[in-house]
């Protein structure tokens, strides 16, 4: 997965910008983030797409330094405020990762229901937030009424509730506000609808939405719903065992994807233009980090392969446009694997 | 929400007030009652003096007797009971105490100080010594630190409070002679607030409150479940990614909320630390309320054996009830109580 330049030098505003990124487990047997190369732009909602257990977590646990313990990350992840100086993530110590966490990156993590302390106010949660990071209390909690109103909470009565007083969507919404309360640039949101009922998932994807244009945030959204991630997206990440496989403007992915585990991957979620029976799961399973299949990762399930595949490894190539796959045989991917649903004709 | 605090108060003196009936009757029909234990002990004294008892004398020291235990043979126990209970209401008065001619209540008192004194020292510093090293060993799950001290806090566990204490007495008191093995002041000193009195009585209190301290140990290993069972929650990681410090998320985190399942059987030990005194102050021969409680029983000392008991059920009540009411604020989601009990 090499790229012969990095968007940064293409004059591209980016965000973050990660070289080699790895993350391991058990002293390095276990690789759950295989040498990324990869960059965010600024004011961009990426979605980063992929079957549990593909890496997509550790992807964005590893843009904050922020892998849970034994886990560690090598290679260089670097962070370009607005208008500061480039700071290297991987390298900074631990008190200027607790500056920069919350303040200028916050991370909505998977388990928003259990993100709280359940011993303590909601407004103790932000009064803390506002002293680890020096900000006045009236006005911190001044702001964070107007971003609890952007998301329709009430204020005063959330405020005061204790988190199991709180129904799921409006823990998520709450775990929201608190996210954007110190008005940070970035948003990681790690699965940020699971556990909610479709409805509930709709509405925070909405007010992700809104928020996101009132406040200019650029966005990272990690999730395995492909419908979801399909509304909010600009760019859509497909990952598959433990790498991206396929990048680019979400439309053009959803419509002419090249690699064809995204095709597969498109083809076994339900859609209302497509017939049901069309609908397949992907054969095989997904390799596991302690053996990962040589040459192509995807080779043992894919119905496009030969011989290459399995020995060599294919580039991240694309053809001159945004939209880039790490596959050999693009044109026959497409034709032997049809999606089985007729957005390209909309 | 009120009307649980009543009922938990009422509860709490019905529990009171079956314990106090119960023990007066069995107290009552234990062998010898405090005028034949008595009348034992000074027979004992004249034939150990070489008197003999001639009718007159006898008669003499009978009268002696029941003007001094001030128990009237004549009344039935369930009549004696009514008086015990009629003069705690109307008077508050819990009788005077037979061996040592003095009013219950302050003599108990008087004692109960020393109780607490040692057992303070001991216990709380027992606690919290235990508790710190539970979090420092979740902290290190796993490192050699860990598996030291869990080793160390199951043996502790194992052995019996009472041997450990004997163990210390003979290791610290006998053996090395560090450590005064008995009373509670250093002799002729003068009490009152000067140096050579202070020295001591924590002298003296050494040894009983290392025992306490022994004793107290046990939660360590409970704190240090509980801290790790904490750890690996998801909103510590939250915090973290919050930009919390890290002394803030280990003490108001994992700390506060570790303490949660071990906090009832937290203030019940100061109830176990009167439970336990009696055996460590026979040991430690350290005469304090479970001296006193523990003599009255041998001579048969109703009042103050009543009085003990009251006492010490009081304290174990009132723990419970402190436990019960407040951990509704400890815990938001046990809203006051009402959905729990502990007992």
């Amino acid at each position: 997965m090499a790229r012969a330049r990095t968007e940064r030098e293409t004059d591209i505003d980016v965000v973050f910008e990660l070289e080699n990124v790895s993350v391991a487990f058990d002293d390095g047997d276990t690789v759950v983030l295989d040498d990324v190369d990869f960059s965010v732009r600024r004011g961009e909602t990426l979605g980063v797409v992929g079957e549990s257990g593909s890496g997509k977590s550790m992807f964005a646990s590893s843009l904050l330094d922020a892998v849970v313990d034994p886990g560690r990350t090598t290679g260089k992840v670097t962070y370009y405020p607005k208008d500061d100086d480039p700071m290297v993530i991987t390298e900074m110590s631990d008190d200027e990762l607790r500056d920069v966490r919350w303040e200028n990156i916050t991370f909505v993590v998977q388990a928003a229901q259990s993100a709280f302390n359940p011993t303590m106010s909601i407004k103790n949660h932000f009064i803390e937030t506002f002293n680890a990071h020096d900000v006045p209390k009236r006005e911190g909690l001044e702001r964070a009424v107007e971003v609890m109103q952007d998301l329709y909470l009430n204020p005063k009565q959330v405020m005061q509730s204790y988190p199991h007083e709180l129904s799921g969507g409006m823990k998520q919404r709450a775990l929201i506000a608190l996210s954007l309360v110190l008005d940070p640039e970035v948003l990681i949101l790690d699965e940020p609808t699971a556990s909610l009922d479709l409805l509930m998932q709709r509405a925070i994807i909405s007010l992700l939405e809104e928020i996101k244009e009132k406040y200019e945030l650029t966005m990272v959204f990690v999730t395995h719903n492909l419908n979801l991630i399909s509304v909010i997206a600009d760019r859509l990440g497909v990952m598959y065992a433990f790498e991206f496989v396929e990048l680019g403007p979400t439309r053009e992915v959803l419509t002419n994807a090249t690699h064809p585990y995204t095709r597969a991957l498109l083809n076994s979620v339900p859609n209302l233009s497509g017939d049901i029976t069309d609908m397949a799961g992907i054969p095989g399973q997904a390799p596991n980090p302690k053996d990962i299949p040589s040459g192509c990762r995807y080779h043992p399930r894919c119905p496009v392969g030969d011989r290459t595949c399995e020995t060599t490894i294919p580039t991240f190539d694309s053809d001159g446009s945004d939209h880039a796959a790490a596959c050999h045989y693009p044109e026959r991917s497409r034709s032997q694997v049809p999606l089985n649903f007729g957005l390209g004709d909309q | 929400m009120v009307n649980y605090y009543v009922k938990r108060v009422a509860h709490a003196f019905m529990v009171l007030l079956t314990t106090l009936t119960v023990s007066f009757a069995l107290f009552r029909m234990l062998p010898f009652g405090p005028y034949e234990i008595m009348k034992l002990q000074i027979q004992n004294q004249m034939a150990q003096s070489g008197e003999t008892m001639d009718v007159q004398t006898r008669e003499r020291i009978n009268a002696r007797i029941e003007a001094f235990t001030n128990i009237d043979p004549d009344q039935t126990m369930v009549e004696a009971y009514f008086d015990y209970l009629f003069n705690i209401i109307v008077y508050q008065d819990f009788g005077k105490s037979i061996t040592h001619n003095e009013a219950v209540w302050p003599l108990m008192l008087e004692r109960m100080q020393w109780t607490l004194f040692y057992g303070t020292y001991g216990f709380a510093l027992g606690v919290s010594t235990a508790l710190i090293l539970g979090a420092v060993m979740a902290y290190n799950e796993g490192s050699r630190f860990d598996q030291v001290l869990t080793y160390f806090t199951v043996t502790n566990e194992t052995i019996p409070g009472y041997i450990a204490a004997i163990i210390l007495l003979i290791v610290f008191g006998l053996q090395l002679g560090w450590l005064p093995t008995g009373a509670r002041e250093a002799p002729g000193t003068v009490p009152g607030l000067n140096i050579p009195y202070m020295i001591g009585i924590v002298q003296h209190a050494a040894l009983i409150s290392m025992a306490g301290f022994v004793a107290g140990f046990g939660g360590g290993l409970d704190y240090r479940g509980n801290c790790i069972r904490e750890l690996g929650k998801d909103y510590i990681r939250v915090a973290h990614l919050r930009g919390l410090s890290d002394t803030r998320i280990a003490i108001r985190y994992v700390g506060r909320n570790s303490l949660l399942p071990i906090y009832t059987g937290l203030l019940l030990g100061i109830a176990g630390l009167l439970g336990g005194s009696v055996i460590l102050e026979w040991i430690f021969n350290y005469p304090a309320m479970g001296d006193l409680l523990l003599k009255s029983l041998f001579s048969r000392d109703y009042p103050l054996l009543m009085g003990s008991l009251v006492l010490f059920t009081g304290v174990t009540l009132t723990g419970l009830l402190v436990a019960d009411l407040t951990y509704g604020i400890i815990d938001p989601r046990v809203q006051g109580g009402a959905e729990r009990e502990s007992f």
